[in-house]
């Protein structure tokens, strides 16, 4: 279990609490147990890394964060997810909900087939944000993910123009407009090329001053440059966690050990 | 050198080993394509020829079509001017005093082609989002299989449900209208539409990536938001496909519209009163006695050429707009 | 009140989320019983017509008597016909496009295309070229071979179209391994594809047989009578068939005809539907076979 002492911030009595958290998670398709009684902390202003071989279940879980699994058909969902103390699971909650306070960035840059103006307000529109406010915040949004420079003067123009970094920038604009309090990204820079990679990174340890954010990947050189936690899966399994740092010098696990040297995955 | 060669291939027929090579031709190392081969037999000929043949007849239809429905109809041109078929606004042919303006039978197929479409595209475009965005599986292949029964439906069935049923009905309530009408017909033609609009519409929204689907509902949005603004938005060119092809087929019916609509071609868009339909002309002609050379029958090709130019246009307008906004939306 | 909670949702948000899915349900509703009032509407009216009297019995102007004799033996013997000419000429255009033809060069691209605009043209239009062609200047009058060889130009698109999707579906794996042994484009096609593909291409050629059956506007022009009071018995005779029948009795004011239309649907949607329903099923039992 990940109780790591946070980097200082503008606010630490923030950060005692964890921003959310999974307890025990599992998540089963048909009778496959995909991840299997997970429990992890996430706390504000942090990156922490997911990574393990493909397969591993790292995505399914990340997607259980927001309730993206409830879109498989026969899936079932045991244990918590406590956003802020609530937990998103309760058969109370509107799904529709949670996904608006925790964004998400998907592996291929998916923008809409719009305006870039449009693929950024779309989100804040259908959540009835305030009609007047949403020209700055979309460019608020562009500007925290480094795009606004170079699409200011073709907003209305289609978002399909833009180069795939470019248009994977646009996607976390896009999550980001929505004000969430974190950020999954799966995978985020597997489609691009190395250049466009790099400036992802970058973007992202720039953006965990305002978020929390939970990121998986397959490449353990990006997680072991970027992230602040690491943890490890393996057939639906949490194997380790700790601050990256410690997690990459000295891996407590044989497993972790055994991955991290490239002995398999 | 021939023997060793003649163990890597199989042949229909077998190859003397003895054959002298003469010149560069017949030196071949046994693989070229030659009267021996097996692909250059007479029978693999004889079947390449025969498909090929068969091809043709699609092409020799349609060049057919154009010559002989353009043959008969310069016929008619010659007598009648070209001006006073387009501009006209009487349609007479088949008594005195005769006129030839075709408007009357354009405005008739018109009507009933935009009232079916009212009626159809929303009842079709609807069903197709709904089966889209908001059922899977078998349930989803059952109903698109049971909206395909409604299409395979006779049109004659179609029009003896407009004459006993659905013009008695609307009677009831709207008095004045005529045993013969637009309304009915194009109600009629209206559901016999909904499968085409449906079915094309459906495999456009269908063919709306995922991972479009994936970002709306990553942000929060609820089904009927992202089925409105995304999903919609980019099927559009599919969607307005299905809309021509279906207007299409609503202005290429005949046994409904000529059971229902009746033969009075009027400039009239009131969907009370009786008007006629391009195509419930031909019907009208070819019931009567036609013999060749008089002007009724040169006037069925006229006729015919114009409602094969409409309908051809269309469909190429439609195929058209698929094949070019296709790609661009994904 | 957590703030996750259904109830933070509006009313109003709600009710538009629920509107869109009524109005989906409701259009398709709407569907299913204008199919339904239609079969109702025939079922109630035909069934008191339906006799073996009827069925074997001749047309008349007493409705009492009348029956669909000849309807139905002219709608076999055109059917017969026209299968004769659509089947072989179909697939085999439909073998020519996908497995001969050069996929790059413009004349089959233009074939394609044309076949694709052959499919959406009005039933009307091809009646005309069989009137000016097959009745007039061939010379084979108001016979069954000039309808038979209409209505096959008619449905020869969808038959082309679904040997083409037939093929296409056969795997890769089986064409590989069969040219890899050294077939004729012939030998693969015979004893490879076209047994792979059989399914498919029957479904195509029962889809359009079925819609030549309902067709009549073509029949109309090409002659088919309304009142035939005999069987035919050569192709060259004259003919009537099942649709042109009820054609010809709806369009009579008395209701009693309109009753012996029923009856006629009753029989004519049998074949129909049952035709098409069954090449539905063999569709959807072959995509499953597929996955």
């Amino acid at each position: 279990m990940a109780s790591v002492k946070p980097s200082s911030t503008t606010n630490p009595l923030e950060n005692i609490l964890p921003r959310i958290l999974t307890e025990k998670l599992s998540v089963r398709y048909g009778d496959k147990e995909a991840v299997s009684e997970v429990s992890l902390r996430f706390f504000s202003n942090q990156i922490f890394a997911l990574i393990g071989p493909s397969g591993c279940g790292k995505s399914t879980y990340l997607r259980a964060l927001n309730r993206m699994n409830d879109f498989i058909p026969q899936v079932a969902t045991t244990g918590k997810v406590l956003l802020d103390g609530e937990d998103i699971y309760d058969r109370r909650v509107d799904p529709v909900l949670v996904r608006r306070r925790v964004g998400m960035v998907f592996q291929k840059p998916n923008p809409f087939p719009k305006t870039i103006y449009e693929n950024v307000a779309w989100g804040p529109k259908r959540a009835d944000f305030q009609r007047s406010e949403i020209p700055d915040l979309v460019e608020e949004s562009l500007e925290r993910a480094a795009l606004w420079e170079e699409v200011k003067d073709r907003l209305h123009q289609s978002a399909m123009g833009l180069s795939g970094g470019q248009q994977q920038r646009l996607c976390i604009a896009r999550a980001i407009a929505m004000r969430p309090s974190v950020l999954l990204m799966d995978e985020p820079c597997s489609a691009l090329d190395p250049i466009a990679s790099g400036r992802i990174e970058e973007l992202i340890q720039e953006l965990k001053r305002e978020y929390t954010i939970i990121m998986v990947t397959h490449n353990m050189q990006q997680a072991a440059r970027t992230s602040d936690v690491t943890a490890f899966f393996l057939s639906g399994r949490l194997i380790e966690t700790g601050p990256t740092k410690e997690f990459f010098t000295f891996p407590k696990q044989v497993e972790t050990e055994n991955y991290l040297t490239g002995k398999f995955g | 050198m021939q023997m060793a060669l003649g163990k890597t291939r199989r042949v229909e027929q077998p190859v003397s080993p003895m054959e002298p090579s003469k010149s560069r031709k017949s030196r071949n190392l046994g693989l070229r394509r030659s009267w021996r081969s097996p692909s250059s037999t007479p029978l693999e000929s004889f079947a390449t020829f025969l498909v090929w043949s068969c091809s043709l007849v699609s092409v020799a239809t349609t060049i057919g079509i154009i010559v002989f429905l353009t043959r008969e109809a310069v016929e008619f041109f010659q007598q009648i001017s070209i001006w006073e078929f387009i501009t006209g606004t009487q349609w007479s042919p088949l008594w005195e005093p005769k006129h030839f303006g075709i408007l009357p039978l354009l405005s008739g197929t018109l009507v009933v082609g935009v009232g079916a479409c009212l009626i159809a595209v929303p009842i079709g475009a609807l069903s197709a989002l709904f089966l889209s965005e908001y059922t899977a599986g078998s349930w989803r292949v059952g109903m698109k299989s049971l909206l395909e029964v409604l299409a395979g439906v006779p049109s004659v069935v179609y029009g003896f449900f407009a004459v006993t049923f659905i013009t008695p009905q609307l009677r009831t309530f709207i008095p004045d209208l005529e045993v013969f009408n637009a309304l009915s017909a194009a109600i009629v033609v209206g559901i016999m539409i909904i499968p085409t609009i449906a079915s094309v519409s459906q495999d456009a929204f269908q063919a709306v990536p995922r991972e479009l689907r994936e970002a709306a509902y990553g942000l929060g949005a609820r089904k009927y938001q992202v089925a409105c603004t995304v999903v919609f938005p980019s099927a559009l060119s599919g969607f307005i496909a299905s809309v021509i092809l279906g207007f299409s087929r609503a202005i290429g019916e005949t046994m409904a519209v000529s059971l229902a609509a009746g033969a009075t071609p009027n400039m009239s868009w009131n969907p009370v009163h009786s008007i006629q339909t391009m195509t419930a002309y031909i019907v009208q002609v070819s019931l009567g006695d036609i013999s060749a050379g008089t002007i009724e029958y040169s006037s069925l090709f006229a006729v015919g050429l114009t409602l094969f130019a409409m309908t051809l246009g269309a469909n190429v307008v439609a195929n058209f707009i698929v094949q070019k906004f296709q790609g661009s939306r994904v | 009140m957590s703030s996750f909670h259904h109830q933070k949702t509006s009313l109003f948000e709600r009710f538009k989320a629920e509107s869109l899915r009524l109005a989906g349900v409701f259009s398709l509703l709407f569907a299913f019983i204008c199919l339904f009032m239609l079969l109702y509407q025939v079922g109630v009216q035909g069934w008191q017509y339906l006799s073996w009297q009827f069925l074997n019995g001749f047309p008349s102007r007493f409705p009492a008597q009348a029956g669909i004799k000849s309807a139905i033996y002219g709608t076999i013997w055109l059917m017969g016909f026209t299968a004769l000419f659509s089947i072989p000429v179909g697939i085999m255009t439909g073998i020519y496009l996908e497995e001969y033809a050069s996929q790059k060069s413009w004349v089959t691209k233009l074939i394609r295309v044309n076949i694709a605009n052959l499919a959406g043209i009005p039933s009307i239009v091809y009646g005309l070229l069989g009137l000016a062609f097959f009745v007039r200047q061939i010379h084979l009058g108001r016979s069954i071979l000039a309808g038979a060889l209409t209505m096959s130009l008619l449905i020869l698109p969808i038959v082309i179209l679904t040997t083409i999707e037939a093929l296409k579906a056969v795997q890769v794996s089986i064409r590989l391994a069969a040219y890899g042994v050294g077939a004729t484009r012939r030998q693969v096609i015979l004893y490879h594809l076209l047994p792979e593909a059989f399914p498919g291409i029957v479904t195509g050629i029962i889809l359009g047989l079925s819609r030549a059956i309902g067709e009549s506007a073509p029949l109309l022009l090409i002659g088919a009578l309304s009142f035939v009071a005999f069987v035919p018995e050569g192709p060259l005779d004259g003919f009537t068939v099942l649709a042109i029948q009820i054609f010809d009795w709806v369009m009579r004011p008395q209701p009693a005809f309109h009753s012996l239309a029923a009856a006629t649907i009753i029989v004519l949607l049998a074949f129909t539907l049952g035709m098409n329903s069954l090449a539905i099923w063999l569709r959807i039992k072959m995509n499953r076979g597929k996955q």
